[in-house]
């Protein structure tokens, strides 16, 4: 019984979640745009469908890395989990907020999160796992990843609020059209995005200087203080402070469309350094050979049952030049 | 069996007509009550709203029902007035056409705002009032309950009831709702106290406003407003600091000139630090610059943008009055079948009744003679004489039950009774 559960849950492809957040997508659509009007408890059900099958993925995904001794840990598996986040953060919303048409500013950013964490299959994270303790890891990639979310849904709320407060201005009725939450909710989760968000970069940033300041004094691959993404993270919370600051000194930037236009502009932040992670040379981002994937079996040592959320494992202490497929000559120079 | 309405409505008369013909809660019981006396094996359902009168009698036998004129004599001397005067303003329907226009006053497609949602709740109250009274019968008890069951399927299977179509509403649903999330804790201030504003106060008290201000040059007239609402009257000279704190303002001034101008804004528009401001301008001509709709944070709504809207969603209700039409059809159909079968019953009852006396009466004389019969035999004649009773009355029946189906079948009652001598 729990071995055909098991090879159940293993079926599981990403396919069948984008599926089933596509459909919730195609039906929020219909609510809205079309004169068949599916019940926003549809969208919510496939959305739920979605939801239940991401999560039993993660769980498999998860099983699989334990049994060879490769974690969760991937930028791929980091994507899943702020999508999934993300989608979880949806379904609550929208369950209280039924007749506002959220999924139609949510589950394109669900999918877009998800097709990016595609675009990173098999690009590994900076830190071997061997050599870094653990907690700061889980500190470091949670905080990253909770962070996402919050930017991610500061967007949405931001547009959100820019759409209605068009409508507004120029005396459409909001009963027409695309349902929209009021701008005051609206206002209340922008700035809270802009708080939470920094809260947890700042934590992303402080564990991802810990760790590598162990690195340093193991005298082990640490990530340079010039990392693009290094850097691409520190512009961004200094972004996100600035904003918080700027909100606290001003009272004015705090409501309108002022803070929806500021976390508009830092998802584009956001996206900026997802880029950079994805396109530029970074030690955040080592594309993975193929021998990598033979990984030893570890099954029955004490690392097996952990789960790492950041770090993916690297065999080696020192990488050599045959595990990055793309290392540009400047990269390779980078790296000690 | 007859069900009979006698009534006036926004359509055909004029509200003093509506008016003389009203009837308070207290008068309803006591009218209920001396119909109860007048026509006591008759049932009685009394609707009186600001927009008709209605007047519902029903019973079995048509015979005890009061007539068209008896109900206007009855109304006449209720009210004190001429019965000859108000004739021609009292309307009459019986049977379907009853029971369709009653359908179609509790789903709000006969209400002067279609789809207004209050009306099926005053439905509800002259039920109650008629039950309460013991007015009410077996067919008024149907025909209201199925009433209440259609106009809740209309609201939930139409959109007909979903656009607002009256300017406060509009005002409230359409517009301030977009930008605050509640009222409870906002700052409304009333500007001028007409009657437009006293329609928009009670759709936002209704959602929860609850700090509210009226402003207006004659303080007896704010004082008098705010009373209703449980709202603060200001002095007119506290206009611009009041400005400085509301979140809502309705505006309905019969001045001439701007009460709000841009300059008068903008001296408190930095203490307000831009925040949102939504501002129902309702008088005509308006209170407020339009230029002030420009500034940060102020939604700026004209009594003609909230028109507009009416518009809109009023085309937007009459593209779902086909739909609504359509249960309404289906439903009364449904319910004229149930009914006209109902209307059978009687017959078939003493149909059945008389057969079974007949069978009894030479079920008991052949067993009498069949002294000597076991058990088991006499069981065996009974069932048989059973079989033959069901076998000789089944085919009337049924065709009985499928005249129903087209409208009530008075001729095969009549025949029926004639030919089986049921009395």
């Amino acid at each position: 019984m729990c071995d055909m559960m098991v090879t159940m849950i293993d079926r599981i492809q990403v396919f069948c979640f984008v599926a089933s957040y596509g459909v919730a997508l195609l039906l929020e659509g219909g609510r809205v745009f079309t004169r068949f009007k599916p019940p926003p408890a549809a969208t919510l059900v496939f959305s739920i469908a979605g939801f239940l099958a991401q999560t039993l993925f993660l769980v498999a995904e998860a099983r699989r890395s334990a049994l060879h001794g490769l974690p969760i840990s991937d930028w791929r598996d980091w994507c899943l989990l702020t999508a999934w986040i993300l989608a979880a953060v949806y379904i609550a919303a929208s369950w209280s907020r039924p007749k506002a048409a959220l999924g139609l500013f949510l589950l394109p950013l669900v999918l877009a999160i998800i097709a990016v964490g595609n675009a990173f299959k098999g690009v590994a994270g900076p830190f071997p796992r061997e050599e870094a303790p653990f907690r700061w890891e889980i500190v470091h990639g949670l905080s990253l990843s909770l962070g996402t979310v919050v930017v991610t849904l500061g967007f949405a709320a931001g547009v959100m609020y820019l759409i209605q407060s068009y409508r507004l201005k120029h005396h459409l009725s909001t009963a027409a059209g695309v349902p929209l939450p009021s701008l005051e909710w609206l206002q209340r989760i922008n700035e809270g995005s802009f708080i939470y968000s920094s809260l947890l970069l700042l934590g992303g940033l402080v564990s991802g200087v810990v760790l590598n300041g162990i690195r340093h004094a193991n005298q082990t691959d640490a990530v340079p203080w010039t990392d693009p993404v290094v850097w691409t993270s520190g512009v961004l919370f200094l972004w996100l402070l600035a904003a918080v600051v700027f909100n606290f000194v001003y009272q004015p930037a705090r409501i309108g469309r002022k803070v929806a236009y500021l976390t508009v502009a830092s998802f584009l932040f956001l996206s900026l350094e997802l880029s950079i992670v994805l396109l530029a040379p970074s030690q955040h981002a080592t594309r993975r050979s193929k021998t990598q994937n033979d990984w030893p079996d570890m099954r029955g040592s004490s690392a097996v049952a952990e789960v790492c959320l950041t770090a993916p494992p690297q065999r080696f202490k020192r990488a050599p030049r045959e595990v990055y497929l793309d290392a540009s000559p400047s990269q390779e120079a980078t790296r000690p | 069996m007859k069900l009979q309405i006698v009534g006036c409505s926004h359509h055909q008369s004029s509200l003093e007509v509506r008016e003389q013909l009203a009837f308070s809660p207290d008068q309803a019981r006591l009218a209920l009550g001396r119909l109860r006396e007048l026509y006591p094996r008759s049932e009685v359902v009394l609707l009186s709203t600001c927009n008709r009168m209605e007047l519902y009698t029903a019973s079995d036998d048509p015979q005890l029902c009061p007539s068209h004129r008896e109900v206007v004599n009855f109304l006449a001397e209720f009210h004190g007035l001429d019965p000859v005067g108000i004739f021609e303003d009292l309307f009459e329907h019986s049977g379907e056409d009853a029971v369709r226009h009653l359908f179609t006053v509790a789903a709000s497609l006969d209400s002067m705002v279609v789809g207004e949602g209050q009306i099926l709740s005053q439905v509800k109250q002259a039920y109650d009032l008629a039950k309460s009274g013991n007015t009410a019968g077996p067919l008024t008890h149907a025909v209201f309950q199925a009433a209440i069951r259609v106009a809740k399927s209309v609201a939930r299977d139409t959109a007909i009831q979903q656009k607002r179509v009256s300017i406060p509403s509009v005002a409230v649903a359409d517009f301030a709702s977009g930008v605050f999330d509640s009222y409870h804790d906002k700052n409304v201030l009333v500007v001028g106290a007409g009657e437009m504003a006293e329609e928009t106060l009670t759709y936002l008290v209704a959602e929860g406003a609850r700090h509210i201000h009226v402003v207006n040059r004659s303080f007896d007239r704010a004082e008098k407003l705010a009373e209703q609402f449980s709202a603060r009257a200001a002095p007119w000279t506290e206009l611009s600091s009041l400005l400085e704190r509301a979140d809502i303002i309705v505006s309905t001034t019969g001045a001439t000139a701007p009460v709000i101008t841009l300059e008068s804004f903008q001296a408190i528009e930095r203490q307000r630090a831009q925040r949102n401001l939504v501002l129902f301008d309702l008088a005509v001509p308006r209170d407020v610059e339009s230029a002030v709709g420009d500034c940060l944070g102020v939604y700026l709504y004209t009594i003609d943008d909230l028109q507009q809207t009416c518009e809109a969603n009023r085309r937007a209700r009459e593209k779902e009055w086909p739909k609504a039409e359509k249960i309404i059809e289906d439903e009364t159909t449904r319910f004229m079948v149930d009914l006209n079968h109902r209307a059978t019953g009687p017959t078939i009852r003493r149909l059945r009744s008389q057969a079974d006396d007949i069978k009894n009466e030479e079920l008991t004389r052949l067993l009498n003679k069949l002294a000597d019969l076991d058990d088991r035999s006499q069981n065996e004649i009974r069932r048989s004489f059973d079989r033959l009773v069901n076998k000789m009355l089944h085919p009337p029946l049924e065709t009985l039950r499928d005249a129903a189906k087209e409208g009530p079948p008075h001729g095969l009652l009549e025949a029926l009774r004639d030919l089986f001598k049921i009395h």
